[in-house]
């Protein structure tokens, strides 16, 4: 029972003396490898601490810093700088992947794409991605435009070349505008546009990908101008009778969604698939009329069509799986393909209306008639189209984009060095470019219920009317 | 009135009821009565047995090791082991033989962690109670040491997050049974055991690893509640998780007082869903049974 | 229209709005029952099974919301569809074309049970809705109403701690889990039970998806009804009661 007693006593003598909270590994006893190289379990709470204590064995102490060209580093990273973050919770090697080894230095820096998703559309829009999360999630500011890759980082020096130590853990959540100036500024060094532009607007989707939000306020404008000719436009339609009736709105309400309900809910549903797809998407019916008319509709419109689907496309690939592959090609104009397309698409809208131009100021053919609005429509179609190229060639010229990467937009790179000619200063010049664009945007999207444009709402739902109710041929319109 | 044969409008409608009938009521009674374990597979035994079975050591995190690196020799103080001199011969338990502060030859960090926490105070607690002359009292759950939640002979290492998460489950309900049950009742617990998502919280997530902290106190618990709910304030933390009654050392607490709300809640509910399907479902019976003898009566 | 045989007088019970809702919630309900069983009953394989399908609990969270948003939109829609009944259709809130409890409807539960008793010869006779539709109603109101405020409060419980007591969200999820059972019960056994199998519309009662319904279902099952549109037939300006159409 006494070597029992012993026994027990020197257990907790042990614990005791450790409780006492003396170091016991001092003098006696010798070190043991795995002490500090068994490869701690990170997914556990656990391992994380572990894991934190070997690095902190250096990085929590004040002497921990490193001279360079004869300048003083710091690297030490303070609990301070952790407390808030919730950052505090996950292992250093978790984020700092290929720093535990010798030479003790990382290529590559801290990885926060392993947990983080990039921003999409709505939240940075595509022209941050070429730029480091660190740069903007870093609390101290200076950045740098790295020749090699087009890349924007974080600047090693400040500007009064003193380095920068980089062990400031309390990131930044990069949220007010505050610290967008630190690239969106008139003297920046990496090739931004000297004021921060807003992301774009929902009313945007009809070419481009875009953020689920309305945005600025002529966005606003816009909508509600266009929410407003619509109402007008429905309201002029009811004017008429429906199936009979006259004067009861509600009946006519009720008479005519109840006759939309039938049809889905039947077999007349195929008919107007088969409208849809053949004399709407496909447009048959010009056609059937002339082939030159087709084409010149077809480059219009086939590819306002074609760019509204690829917008839609990159909304929901982005929504399933923001990390994949076709996400962050679609969303990466600079990528060759999305460049190449959107180039391409850009160039038949703009051939389309230029033919259309031709064709009623220069041709004029004695069938085609034209009214002031018909030269409104192709002027704002045109100009948005032309704004947008040179947007794309001053944002190429911008951000010094490399000749090899910039060559598949084939023609806004072209134009961009056309621009390169002018002496101007592209980051001040873009946001007015950009502006600009946006504005004829919005009022391309206002407008489409009041002139010859309505013929998109009109056309379609003639079309498809006819067809299901069987209106012969001859009484068609 | 010629009498037609009552035939079905097609096909189609038919297969759609007896679908209904042979699909849906099945599945509630599988989904109710077949209840998975959701704990499975995790080896959680920290039992000592005299025999290693040296298959299942060679798997776990301490495989390769000699035995005498943690054991030492079998000679302490000049006995010899096994001492059948020792009057506690075949009585004492091996996680109080066994010199538990051996483990911090490697795992001096997650040692010292522990000493700061609730275990350890209970284990001095133990001790103290046991009286000067090593009598140990009997107790059912003892306090914990390492080998109380730890096999160093067959735990496992580099386990996903939730496989740990599922053996905290296992291992820590062992002695807080109620405070088990309750977490695998609340979201926490179904969507980390039963659902296996990573980002749900396990006992250490809140409790903190080795060094296990009680959480009794809002100032104590918002802190942890806010590593995953940022936005939380203090009355955040009075959202029950354990919301069991057994193990409230104050019968008067203002959790106390929740947990007997929410109780009565239940129960309340429980009557008025109850009733309702009575009802319900009494109604629309004797409504099936008259309207199938007025159609039957009509042939 | 007299000489026109019953049957094939078809009325519209249904408006456009009423069915595209209905189909709606019809999706969203079951959608919510589905994604919040398998939370509800997690430790069963059925919901494991699901999940893994939706890919991991969070998505089926995500999903439970999508759907618990566009459920509630159509409440809404519906609250709003009410206003325009009441000011631009002057429709009125009682009567024996409203959907609100009265008196007589306590008195034909007591005289329908007496007929499903054997006790009565008829069933009573009953306005545009009978006293089981006016409750399938109101308990939806309730029902919804309830899982939209305490699945706000599980959804958000940050910011509704801020003000309530922390075992309010307890509570909360205490009723949305007992709700659920009742609605899911109720909806997928007596709503389709009663839809699908009652001898009178086996195999199925079409009316809420084609909003159609004949005279003659008219005037068998809601005779109350009949006798107040019948007058307001032959006079024009139908506002709240059915409207006709041709039988083509």
């Amino acid at each position: 029972m006494g070597i029992a007693a012993a026994i027990v006593f020197l257990f907790f003598a042990a614990a005791g003396s450790l409780m006492a909270g003396q170091d016991a590994a001092g003098e006696t006893e010798k070190p043991v490898c795995l002490d500090c190289h068994r490869q701690p379990n990170i997914n556990t709470n656990e391992g994380v601490q572990s894991s934190k204590a070997f690095c902190n064995d250096c990085h929590a102490k004040p002497d921990c810093r490193r001279t360079v060209d004869g300048k003083d580093v710091p690297l030490q990273v303070s609990a301070e700088t952790f407390n808030d973050n919730p950052h505090q919770y996950v292992a250093c090697i978790h984020c700092h992947t290929d720093v535990a080894r010798s030479p003790h230095r990382t290529a590559i820096g801290g990885q926060c794409r392993d947990c983080h998703t990039v921003h999409g559309e709505g939240t940075a829009h595509a022209p941050h991605l070429r730029i480091d999360c660190q740069a903007c999630h870093f609390k101290h500011k200076f950045v740098r435009l790295d020749e090699t890759d087009n890349r924007v980082k974080l600047a090693l020096m400040n500007t009064d070349q003193q380095p920068i130590g980089l062990v400031d853990h309390g990131l930044d959540d990069a949220g007010n505008e505050q610290s967008c100036r630190r690239c969106h500024q008139p003297h920046n060094t990496v090739g931004a546009p000297v004021s921060v532009l807003p992301a774009k607007s929902l009313l945007c989707v009809v070419c481009h990908p875009s953020s689920l939000g309305v945005g600025h306020p002529i966005f606003w404008v816009a909508l509600i101008t266009f929410l407003g000719g619509i109402f007008l436009m429905v309201r002029f339609w009811f004017i008429g009778s429906v199936q009979g009736e006259e004067k009861s709105l509600h009946r006519k309400i009720s008479l005519s969604s109840d006759a939309v309900w039938q049809t889905i809910f039947s077999k007349k549903v195929l008919t107007v698939l088969r409208v849809v797809v053949l004399d709407i998407i496909l447009q048959r019916r010009i056609l059937k009329n002339s082939v030159q008319r087709w084409s010149l509709h077809s480059l219009i419109f086939l590819a306002i069509l074609i760019r509204f689907a690829l917008s839609l496309l990159t909304g929901l690939m982005f929504s399933i799986d923001p990390d994949g592959r076709l996400a962050l090609v679609l969303i990466d104009k600079n990528n060759p393909v999305t460049a190449f397309t959107y180039d391409f698409l850009g160039l038949c809208i703009f051939l389309g209306v230029l033919w259309a131009v031709i064709q009623r100021l220069v041709v004029k053919p004695a069938h085609v008639k034209t009214e002031i609005e018909d030269n409104i429509t192709l002027g704002i179609l045109g100009l948005l189209v032309i704004l947008g190229f040179i947007a794309e060639a001053a944002r190429i010229l911008m951000t010094q984009l490399p000749a090899e990467v910039a060559v598949y937009a084939f023609v806004g790179y072209p134009l961009s060095e056309v621009l390169a000619f002018m002496p101007v200063d592209w980051r001040s010049a873009y946001p007015y470019l950009w502006y600009a664009h946006a504005i004829m945007g919005a009022v391309f999207v206002a407008y489409l219920p009041f002139g010859k444009l309505k013929h998109i709402f009109n056309v379609p739902l003639t079309h498809v009317l006819e067809e299901v109710s069987g209106i012969k041929k001859e009484q068609r319109i | 009135m010629e009498s037609k044969t009552v035939r079905p409008r097609s096909g189609l409608k038919t297969l759609m009821a007896m679908w209904l009938t042979v699909a849906v009521i099945p599945f509630f009674v599988v989904a109710i009565a077949g209840k998975a374990d959701a704990i499975v597979g995790i080896e959680t035994e920290s039992r000592s047995h005299w025999h290693v079975d040296l298959n299942r050591f060679a798997l776990s995190a301490h495989t390769g090791f000699k035995c005498e690196e943690c054991h030492g020799t079998m000679i302490e103080n000049g006995r010899t082991h096994p001492d059948k001199a020792n009057p506690d011969f075949l009585k004492k338990a091996a996680t109080r033989s066994f010199d538990y502060s051996r483990c911090q030859k490697c795992h001096k960090l997650s040692y010292q962690r522990y000493l700061e926490g609730e275990h350890a105070k209970a284990l001095s607690k133990e001790i103290e109670d046991a009286g000067a002359d090593g009598t140990e009292l009997k107790k059912k759950t003892p306090a914990p040491t390492c080998g109380e939640c730890h096999s160093s002979h067959y735990d496992r290492s580099g386990l996903s997050r939730v496989d740990v998460g599922k053996r905290m489950i296992a291992v820590c309900g062992r002695c807080h049974r109620e405070q088990a049950a309750s977490y695998l009742e609340n979201i926490h617990g179904k969507v980390g055991v039963n659902l296996e998502n990573p980002a749900a919280a396990f006992c250490t997530d809140c409790h903190k690893a080795h060094t296990v902290a009680s959480l009794k106190e809002p100032a104590e618990a918002l802190p942890v509640c806010r590593r995953c709910h940022p936005k939380a304030e203090a009355e955040f933390t009075n959202f029950v998780i354990h919301a069991s009654l057994s193990g409230l050392p104050d019968t008067d607490s203002p959790k106390h007082r929740s947990i007997l709300w929410i109780q009565r809640i239940k129960l309340a509910a429980i009557a008025v869903v109850a009733l309702s399907l009575i009802f319900f479902f009494g109604h629309s019976l004797l409504w099936l049974l008259r309207e199938l003898h007025e159609k039957l009566r009509k042939h | 229209m007299a000489e026109r045989p019953y049957r094939q007088n078809i009325k519209i019970r249904f408006s456009v709005l009423h069915r595209f809702l209905h189909l709606v919630v019809m999706i969203g309900f079951t959608g919510l029952a589905v994604t919040g069983l398998s939370l509800g009953f997690s430790s069963t394989a059925p919901a494991r099974a699901f999940i893994w399908l939706v890919g991991g609990s969070a998505n089926a969270g995500w999903l439970h919301r999508f759907f618990a948003v566009i459920t509630y939109s159509c409440v809404v829609v519906h609250a709003f569809w009410f206003l325009y009944y009441k000011m631009v259709l002057s429709g009125k809130l009682t009567g024996p074309l409203s959907i609100a409890p009265s008196v007589k409807d306590l008195k034909d539960f007591i005289q329908n049970l007496g007929y499903f008793l054997g006790r009565r010869e008829e069933p009573p006779r009953f306005d545009k809705f009978t006293y089981m539709e006016k409750l399938d109603y109101w308990a939806l109101f309730i029902g919804m109403n309830t899982m939209g405020i305490t699945g706000l409060v599980l959804w958000f419980p940050e910011f509704f701690t801020r003000f309530l007591p922390g075992f309010f969200v307890n509570i909360a999820q205490v009723l949305h889990f007992f709700e659920a059972i009742l609605a899911v019960a109720v909806k997928f056994f007596i709503h389709i039970g009663l839809a699908h199998f009652r001898p009178a519309v086996y195999p199925a009662d079409t009316s809420i998806f084609t909003g159609r319904t004949s005279q003659e279902k008219i005037m068998v099952d809601h005779p109350g009804e009949w006798s107040v549109i019948s007058e307001s037939d032959d006079s024009s300006g139908e506002r709240a009661s059915s409207v006709s159409v041709r039988a083509s």
